[in-house]
């Protein structure tokens, strides 16, 4: 499944690691998607702790909507002052420590 | 499989579960306002966390180009059988078997096409439900997304479950299906792999009656996502389906087609088959 943050940031190290675990590709396909669901919710988190009440209202009803869509983009780059460098870090420091889960 | 392989990969997944959970369980806590008020508004954000508040997943190359043509004859019978379809798949969330019997046997006569629930002993964990939208998957090594149609969907940075394809249009028509929600899926993916492997099928949008030869290229969505399948960008374009409040539900059946002479692509002009008063 396709999550809004893929836009701006994909993950880059967490699939070689991967790759390289001798993991059979579904096993590796069922950690990824586990660890983008949980990048997922921290970049959602980010919106929503910089968004005041009626913004997070119209930010969420905008993503349900379809995330597909580049005004949704738009706004959040408007609300959010540095949005998709927020976005990217928040996106690689997530990806990190979800590699870190494969160095235990 | 390897004993060190499989207890490997349960400890990966363990330890990413937990991590998931914790993410999961901060973020209901830290926004509980939020997540009520878009669950009261009936609002699904793809989140695990919605669910929490609420309590509180071929077959060989394509060698041929003959497309398919749909029966696009409707007469009484037709009718009634549309009908029939349309009540059966009403307000329904999952089929029992006999239904879904009923919507296979109406499909395959309205798409002049072979279209089975269960396959060789193997089905899928449901035949009706949403499908998300899915990225683009490397096809073979070297492929980028330049390459692709509908570039704006992305390219998944890992390969898929079953790996590189063995032509363009598997990845083209291709949907993600819940394997790993098969009850014998971790005793037995060793012969199941194989078998589910670009598996043609076909899927149907009941609201706008359009249907696409596609092939099972990627296991997937997570439960907790609310959607039972994905599609691919060609397949979602095709079926006029889209990810979010606008959603709705997919039919998807297996193509008996042991002669491989049906083509993956979308099924030609069967508007006769939408469900949805226009």
């Amino acid at each position: 499944m396709r999550y809004l943050f893929e836009t701006i940031q994909t993950l880059t190290i967490l699939p070689v690691k991967l790759e390289n675990s001798n993991l059979h590709l579904h096993e590796q396909r069922e950690i990824y998607d586990l660890a983008k669901s949980s990048i997922h919710h921290k970049v959602i988190d980010l919106i929503l702790v910089e968004l005041d009440e009626l913004k997070q209202d119209e930010f969420i009803e905008m993503l349900t909507i379809t995330q597909d869509d580049p005004s949704l983009l738009n706004n959040l780059r408007s609300w959010i002052n540095n949005f998709e460098e927020k976005v990217r870090t928040m996106v690689l420091e997530a990806e990190k420590e979800l590699c870190d889960l494969l160095e235990e | 499989m390897a004993p060190h392989k499989d207890n490997k990969f349960h400890s990966y997944k363990l330890a990413f579960e937990r991590h998931h959970t914790r993410i999961i369980n901060d973020f209901s806590t830290k926004h509980q306002k939020v997540l009520k008020k878009a669950k009261d508004r009936g609002l699904h954000i793809a989140s695990a966390a919605i669910v929490l508040t609420s309590l509180l997943a071929s077959s060989p190359s394509e060698l041929h180009d003959r497309k398919y043509q749909a029966s696009t004859k409707i007469g009484a019978e037709q009718s009634k059988s549309l009908e029939t379809l349309k009540g059966i798949l009403k307000d329904k969330n999952t089929l029992n078997q006999y239904e879904e019997g009923q919507v296979s046997t109406i499909l395959s006569k309205s798409l002049g096409m072979n279209l089975k629930a269960t396959l060789d002993g193997n089905k899928l964990n449901e035949i009706y439900g949403y499908t998300g939208a899915e990225q683009h998957l490397f096809r073979w090594p070297g492929d980028t997304l330049s390459q692709h149609n509908l570039p704006r969907a992305g390219i998944a940075p890992l390969k898929g479950a079953f790996g590189y394809f063995d032509n363009e249009n598997q990845e083209k028509y291709y949907v993600a299906a819940q394997l790993h929600e098969l009850p014998n899926w971790n005793t037995d993916w060793v012969t199941l792999k194989p078998w589910y492997r670009f598996r043609k099928v076909v899927v149907y949008n009941p609201d706008n009656g359009k249907a696409v030869v596609a092939c099972i290229g990627d296991a997937g969505p997570a439960r907790w996502t609310g959607k039972t399948f994905g599609g691919s960008p060609e397949v979602m374009e095709h079926l006029e389906r889209v990810d979010g409040a606008q959603k709705g539900k997919v039919v998807i059946l297996f193509v008996d087609d042991p002669d491989n002479q049906i083509a993956l692509g979308p099924v030609i002009d069967n508007s006769a088959l939408a469900l949805q008063n226009k």
